[in-house]
């Protein structure tokens, strides 16, 4: 394998992973604040990352920043919120061109580099806080985007339905937090909850793609290096008991098209034993939901399964119409009881390994690709676990394997958005 | 069978391609890179939803076909008389997919072994089709659903009501999987005659990028590819008119922060003409409300836009729009300021200074737009089947723009008598 991969740690609870492979043109450094969240950090840790991605000490307003980045050959600092098992990681990074395309021999990877650095340790800031006006716009600006979740109707329907199946759960705090909390956020006490975001999350940081990383990582380190730090370390993982009943959520809007998101809970905990169940039951163009809930019986556009494998919950989505909402929940229910009987064959098993491995080699493409499986791997599940040992896993799993899988499965939630009245009747 | 091979090179980059005219009339593009491990390909046709009206030298006046036809063929073609071109897939491991927009229809995998044989899968399912009644019939429900699924999407519908906007006959206006009442009126027979049309190898493009071998994929072109006799197609477009259709138009469904999109319509432009002109008015978006522009920062501090603020430019065959879309509570009053910036620049000139920042940073997309076999691939089949033209035409025709060729554009480009803005408000 052409790539290499390194890992260090660099402070307590700090962790800088390094993966280079000539082949990509770009460059990505990822920086992760990680940690267990309720309501109030989450929007808090939320907002301030956005603070943060906007502008720093030296460039002081965010058309200042994007302008250098501009010039450095339109880079780029994102920011962006994610779930890792029952915590939740508040990424910063920068993305870059590789240094071997600059026209006038510019220094962009290490220069990309300190701008981010600088927007995390040296922020733009008024009287000793941030920014009082940028922070009101930025805050501004995450309320409307946490009410226009709505805009997307089948992503607000998974949101919602996990917040159902992860009640009174970590996992069940919804990811930028509440408009709720945000409103009465001050920027005093935002500004204490960065320090402290600073000091006591786990700290994850990747630097992926072509370049030439030795001076990158030197710079990262020497500002992670002094950083006050009060770190105790973090469960990932713990499980999430299935509800005695499902619980049903019915939600009315002026839609023409239903959204129906099924969760069902499993006790099993083997990574690859419930996705490579979840692929051959409604992962794939020839697994059991698209080829009978869509293509036999027409009933939807789309029907899929997804896995949230470290929580042991299995998500059903589908649009459908309303009128045939019961129908196409029945056929999920017999589709399920068919794999536990299994009612599948050899050739199904082993095609769906074929395209589990094929995607697991794709990984070895993409240096962001790369950082993620990394990131999964060594910190949520804690294990040294590269994609070729993946793929000797899959291909180990057995018929039986994937029964015990089906049988495990309980109906944990149902969630379903329909129309008004006019257009449930139809 | 004899070929024409070229090699296609970018100084600037250091890449390079093969490009293949077939004895059988298809273009082929092979970009071998040995050092990644995946394949990407791309088999299709240059047959759009705006390609209704169309004929043939075995026709005498030209056919007009319904609405969403192209992408109802596209679903349909993946049925085989004896089995699902999925199920073929799922032998292989590669991950099969297809798209419709306004002026191509495209098949396509990716995977990470046996290419061979998922690219001899592609080639010979798009080049068989088969449809009856029954099987049109079941396709009525599932697209229906995704037309019913596209309706209650405020992004596309602010989207589609623009171009409504914009054009009053050209057919880029209208949604490209149809109607769920078009689309009653598709059957088997008009399948075949569009699919006899259109789906002819002089009228199609085959990419292929990865850890492919170019011997490899010829040997494999010469045997699965059916040569069939050129049906000299012709597609016709009805007049349209210069101005636009209406400048205003507003849908009331379930949002947040209300949506906007704003258009500016002008003439269209072919080949070389067609990328220059896209990248120019690229540039010119960037410069009137970029994310480095003065106005945009204005609109952002005022609360006026988000940071779900974007710019695109929209061509084919008979159109061009460059659009600002985004989210925000007063759009009206973004429109204003958009309209007044345009004039300002116009009177003042551009800051030459953001006009070399905004060149760098389309350098760079450029760059970033070429890092994995998909990217490749798809870059070698659009400028190629929808253009004309090379896959390293956007980068020279970048590194030539100069300011001049902006202030030259910019009256046809931002014409504020030939603008439109769409909204979806909320309806509670």
């Amino acid at each position: 394998m052409a790539n290499s991969k390194k890992r260090e740690q660099i402070s307590d609870g700090v962790y800088v992973t390094t993966i280079h492979d000539k082949k990509f043109n770009v460059n990505t450094i990822g920086i992760r604040f990680i940690s267990m969240v309720d309501e109030k950090k989450a929007s808090a840790y939320s907002l301030v990352t956005r603070v943060l991605q906007m502008s720093n000490s030296k460039y002081t307003s965010r058309t200042k920043l994007t302008k250098e980045l501009a010039r450095l050959y339109g880079a780029g600092i994102s920011q962006g919120v994610f779930r890792l098992g029952d915590c939740q990681a508040f990424y910063l990074g920068a993305n870059c061109v590789c240094d071997r395309y600059a026209l006038e021999n510019e220094e962009i990877t290490n220069s990309v580099t300190e701008i981010l650095l600088d927007c995390i340790f040296s922020p733009s800031l008024e009287n000793g806080i941030f920014n009082k006006s940028n922070f009101e716009i930025i805050k501004r600006e995450l309320i409307e985007n946490i009410n226009n979740k709505i805009n997307d109707k089948r992503g607000y329907a998974i949101d919602k339905a996990l917040e159902t199946v992860f009640k009174n759960e970590p996992a069940g705090i919804p990811l930028d937090g509440t408009v709720e909390v945000l409103e009465k956020l001050t920027c005093e006490e935002a500004y204490e909850e960065y320090k402290e975001m600073l000091k006591t999350s786990r700290i994850e940081i990747t630097v992926s793609g072509g370049g030439e990383f030795e001076k990158t990582v030197e710079l990262i380190k020497s500002r992670f290096i002094d950083l006050e730090r009060d770190f105790t370390s973090i469960g990932f993982i713990s499980s999430s008991p299935v509800k005695e009943k499902p619980a049903e959520v019915n939600e009315r809007f002026d839609v023409l098209q239903c959204k129906m998101v099924l969760a069902f809970k499993t006790e099993i905990k083997d990574h690859e034993q419930l996705k490579l169940f979840s692929l051959m039951f409604g992962g794939l163009p020839s697994s059991k939901l698209f080829m009978n809930v869509r293509e036999k019986l027409s009933l939807c556009y789309y029907c899929s399964a997804n896995n949230i494998s470290e929580k042991g919950v299995m998500l059903i989505d589908s649009g459908v119409e309303s009128s045939n909402l019961n129908k196409a929940k029945d056929e999920i229910l017999i589709q399920l009881d068919e794999m536990a009987n299994g009612s599948f064959s050899d050739e199904e098993l082993e095609n769906a390994k074929t395209a589990v491995c094929s995607s697991l080699r794709s990984y070895n493409d993409t240096a962001s690709g790369l950082a993620t499986w990394w990131l999964t791997q060594l910190c949520v599940l804690n294990r040294d676990f590269s994609p070729e040992d993946a793929i000797k896993k899959f291909k180990s799993i057995t018929r039986e394997d994937i029964i015990e899988a089906a049988k495990s499965y309980k109906l944990d939630t149902i969630y379903i958005m329909s129309g008004n009245d006019k257009g449930g009747a139809e | 069978m004899s070929i024409e091979k070229q090699t296609i090179k970018s100084k600037r980059l250091g890449e390079s391609y093969y490009k293949i005219k077939h004895p059988s009339g298809l273009n082929i593009l092979v970009w071998e890179m040995p050092e990644f491990s995946s394949v990407y390909a791309l088999f299709g046709t240059k047959y759009g939803s705006i390609n209704t009206k169309f004929k043939t030298k075995n026709d005498k006046d030209f056919i007009e076909v319904p609405e969403g036809i192209a992408h109802f063929l596209e679903h349909k073609l993946f049925e085989n008389e004896d089995c699902d071109v999925f199920e073929l897939y799922a032998k292989t491991g590669a991950s099969g997919n297809a798209y419709t927009s306004f002026d191509q229809t495209a098949y396509l995998f990716s995977c990470t072994e046996n290419y061979q044989e998922s690219l001899k899968i592609l080639l010979d399912f798009v080049q068989a089709p088969y449809f009856t009644k029954e099987t049109v019939d079941k396709e009525q429900g599932i697209i229906g659903q995704e037309i019913r699924m596209c309706e209650d999407t405020p992004y596309r519908q602010v989207f589609f009501n623009l171009l409504r906007c914009l054009y009053v006959n050209h057919p880029v206006k209208i949604e490209i999987a149809g109607t769920v009442e078009s689309i009653a009126k598709i059957d088997a027979d008009l399948l075949y005659s569009c699919y006899n049309t259109f789906y002819n190898l002089n009228n199609m493009a085959l990419a292929i990028a990865g850890n492919v071998k170019l011997d490899e994929v010829l040997a494999i072109c010469d045997e699965h590819l059916k040569v069939k006799e050129n049906p000299e197609l012709e597609t016709a477009f009805p007049n349209e008119p210069e101005e636009v259709n209406k400048e205003i138009f507003v849908q009331k469904m379930p949002v947040g922060t209300p949506l906007f999109a704003i258009g500016y319509k002008s003439v269209p432009f072919d080949g070389k003409e067609r990328v220059k002109k896209e990248l120019e008015a690229s540039v010119l978006l960037n410069l009137i409300c970029g994310s480095t522009s003065t106005l945009y920062k204005e609109l952002y501090d005022e609360g006026l836009i988000n940071s779900n603020f974007y710019t695109e430019v929209d061509s084919g065959d008979g159109f061009f729009a460059c659009v600002f879309s985004g989210e925000s509570k007063s759009p009206k009053e973004v429109f204003k300021r958009i309209k007044e910036e345009i004039e300002r620049i116009k009177s003042e000139g551009i800051d030459s200074d953001l006009f070399e920042i905004i060149k760098k940073a389309e350098y760079g997309k450029m760059i970033s737009g070429l890092n994995s076999a998909e990217k490749c691939a798809t870059i070698m089949f659009e400028s190629d089947l929808l253009v004309g033209v090379d896959a390293f035409e956007n980068i020279e025709a970048l590194a030539s723009i100069t300011e001049k060729d902006i202030l030259d554009c910019i009256d046809i480009l931002f014409d504020n008598k030939k603008t439109a803005i769409s909204i979806v408000e909320s309806n509670t």
